[in-house]
């Protein structure tokens, strides 16, 4: 009977992978539509929502997924988000003037450019929307690379491929973007486009036809509240600098997109697979403008001198970065009790594992522990005579 | 590099609170408190060589860190088991591990968003389960999900060499934050928290001829069952330092 049980769910954890598929093609047609209360569209993307997923608009209004029903994803609004908290602190004009300057002058100035779908393509100007190996988004890359180094900021734009488009294609980034972490970039982006209608990314700015961009921040894992502070950055530099680049932030809950490994990872959609490439290449250079100052940012709430450290203030509360490692000191805390309790059953037997782990886990770590150490001459029968 | 303290203190919180689990998990695999710290220091400086095997036609190199040394343990781990049944089911651990992440990569959906779980933690979970499974056991655990990985790295190299796309494959490339690793620690995770709770639902560990030494009860420290232990009692008693780790039959 009980090698039956194992035989069923060896047999469930290999077919696994296919149960999910069969429910995904149920939907899986084009893009997401976000409706809200009033029944207006509010936000499109290519990415699947999911119930809990939020957005930010171009407008800086936030919603949040409340019920999918097909392709369309019933939205919330959560409220306006005021970002003058995010921007930066420039009181006079030579001080604007100077910052991206200063900013370049802090710190290296250096940023890193990576492509996890190696293969995305934009079809009027590529011909196919994936393009194994060599997809049309290198070339949007290359147009970012130029722009910065234009700026006089060194770039290390890679070129791994990262193909088949699977899911363990951010697994595989994963590594490209540890090798590129190890040449110490002030920044970190993995290029991408999405996939909706052409008007979604369609944009003039200066006269110029671009495709706006989308910021993704991933919020799986313990680092999502700094990753949402540093988006929220970027967006307020891009509004002041360019208003309407940035066509909005979308805040995916199933996953990290590897913006574990830095503080200051970003993924950035530009355009969509039905845009003009070339558009997606001006509107990446435009959004070059944004990184300088975005560098030279230190804090959550800059406006306050005591935000500088990045920990945050007692008006604007504790930043992105002090709740991630609020989250990380928390999720470690309630999964050592939650472990606790669910192998013992009771919170005595609990508290008797707990004492016997801190007696005995790091005994050849750092050697017997006092209590042992009492009375060297006592065999260990007897010490066990005198606990009965 | 200009970069403010919240962020800086974001990074080492992270790192030491990840390195502090896989030294506790490592402390399970055979390897002393000294070694697994050692073991941790050799990923983080072998994370930083890469082993270049092959340039053509497809980019093929293995990273010290991040898949040789956790490889090399993994290995000597299953040379070291004590039955070659033990053995024989690290072995089909990996293999179904592979299995799984080959099959679940191919078919999956490709955005990590439209999953239940992150692919790094959910491969980490399956190789857990799989080898809990095969083996009851943590350290088919980490076998299993280090190998696992490995060897679904290698399925991936022959499968863009067969399709003919230009391609990379680093194997552990991303070091100490490889799902090389990451898989092998999830996995220990796993069979820690299924054993234990499987072992709390039965009413305790299964006792009989392959009863591991030092294993400890918790029990004899609670009286209500503590007359029932009488007799497994005095053999833990001569043992009390080596008590704790090992709460399940096979480890």
């Amino acid at each position: 009977m009980n090698s039956l049980w194992k035989i069923v769910i060896l047999v469930f954890l290999l077919c696994h992978p296919f149960l999910l598929v069969q429910a995904q093609d149920a939907t899986a047609k084009g893009y997401f539509s976000f409706v809200d209360e009033k029944g207006e569209t509010v936000y499109i993307t290519g990415w699947r929502a999911k119930v809990g997923d939020q957005c930010i608009t171009e407008k800086n209004k936030r919603f949040e997924v409340v019920s999918i029903e097909g392709e369309i994803a019933h939205v919330k609004l959560i409220g306006d988000v005021d970002l003058s908290q995010y921007g930066q602190p420039s009181t006079t004009i030579a001080e604007e003037f100077l910052t991206p300057q200063i900013a370049y002058a802090q710190g290296s100035g250096k940023v890193a450019i990576y492509h996890t779908h190696s293969d995305e393509s934009y079809i009027p100007t590529d011909g196919k929307e994936s393009i194994l190996g060599a997809g049309g988004i290198y070339k949007v890359g290359d147009s970012f690379t130029s722009a910065l180094k234009a700026k006089g900021m060194e770039v290390i734009h890679s070129d791994a491929k990262h193909d088949p488009h699977d899911d363990m294609a951010y697994e595989r980034s994963r590594r490209t973007a540890i090798d590129l972490l190890k040449q110490q970039p002030e920044a970190i982006f993995d290029i991408h486009r999405d996939a909706t209608p052409p008007e979604v990314y369609k944009g003039n700015i200066n006269g110029e036809d671009i495709t706006k961009l989308q910021l993704v921040v991933g919020k799986y894992g313990a680092t999502g509240k700094q990753i949402e502070d540093y988006a929220l950055q970027i967006k307020a530099a891009s509004d002041k600098q360019h208003p309407g680049l940035i066509k909005g932030i979308f805040f995916a809950k199933g996953g990290d997109y590897n913006q574990d490994l830095f503080p200051r990872s970003m993924l950035l959609e530009v355009g969509s697979h039905t845009n003009n490439r070339l558009a997606a290449e001006r509107g990446i250079a435009l959004f070059a403008d944004v990184i300088p100052t975005i560098l030279g940012k230190t804090a959550a709430a800059p406006q306050n001198a005591a935000g500088t450290t990045g920990l945050g203030t007692a008006e604007a509360g504790p930043s992105g970065a002090s709740k991630s490692m609020g989250w990380i000191i928390g999720i470690v805390v309630v999964g050592i009790v939650a472990f606790l309790l669910l192998s013992t059953g009771s919170i005595k037997e609990a508290k008797a594992k707990l004492k016997q782990f801190t007696t005995t886990e790091f005994a050849n770590f750092f050697g017997p522990s006092g209590k042992m150490k009492k009375d060297p001459k006592k065999t260990n029968n007897e010490k066990d005579k005198d606990k009965y | 590099m200009n970069m403010p303290i919240g962020m800086m203190l974001l990074l080492v919180v992270g790192v030491l609170v990840y390195f502090g689990i896989a030294h506790r998990i490592l402390d399970r695999m055979r390897l002393t408190d000294k070694q697994a710290l050692l073991f941790i220091g050799a990923v983080i400086v072998g994370s930083f060589i890469d082993i270049p095997l092959m340039a053509s036609p497809v980019a093929l190199s293995i990273n010290v860190g991040g898949a040789l040394l956790p490889a090399l343990l993994a290995i000597w781990l299953i040379l070291k088991a004590d039955e070659t049944s033990e053995k024989v089911r690290a072995v089909l651990a990996t293999l179904l591990v592979a299995a799984s992440v080959s099959l679940g990569s191919r078919y999956l959906p490709y955005e990590p968003e439209n999953m239940f779980l992150d692919p790094k933690l959910m491969y980490g979970v399956s190789a857990g389960l799989i080898a809990y499974l095969a083996g009851r056991s943590r350290r088919n655990a980490f076998i299993g999900g280090v190998l696992g990985i490995v060897l679904s790295d290698i399925i991936h190299m022959v499968t863009i060499m067969r399709l003919g796309i230009a391609g990379t494959t680093d194997i552990g490339g991303a070091g100490a934050f490889d799902v090389v690793i990451i898989a092998g620690i999830v996995g220990v995770m796993v069979a820690e928290l299924v054993g234990e709770t499987r072992e709390k639902l039965q009413g305790g560990p299964v006792l009989g001829n392959h009863r591991p030494e030092g294993l400890y009860e918790f029990s004899k420290e609670l009286s209500h069952t503590a007359s029932k232990n009488k007799e497994s009692n005095k053999e833990e008693n001569s043992t009390p330092c080596n008590q704790g780790k090992r709460g399940d039959q096979n480890e």
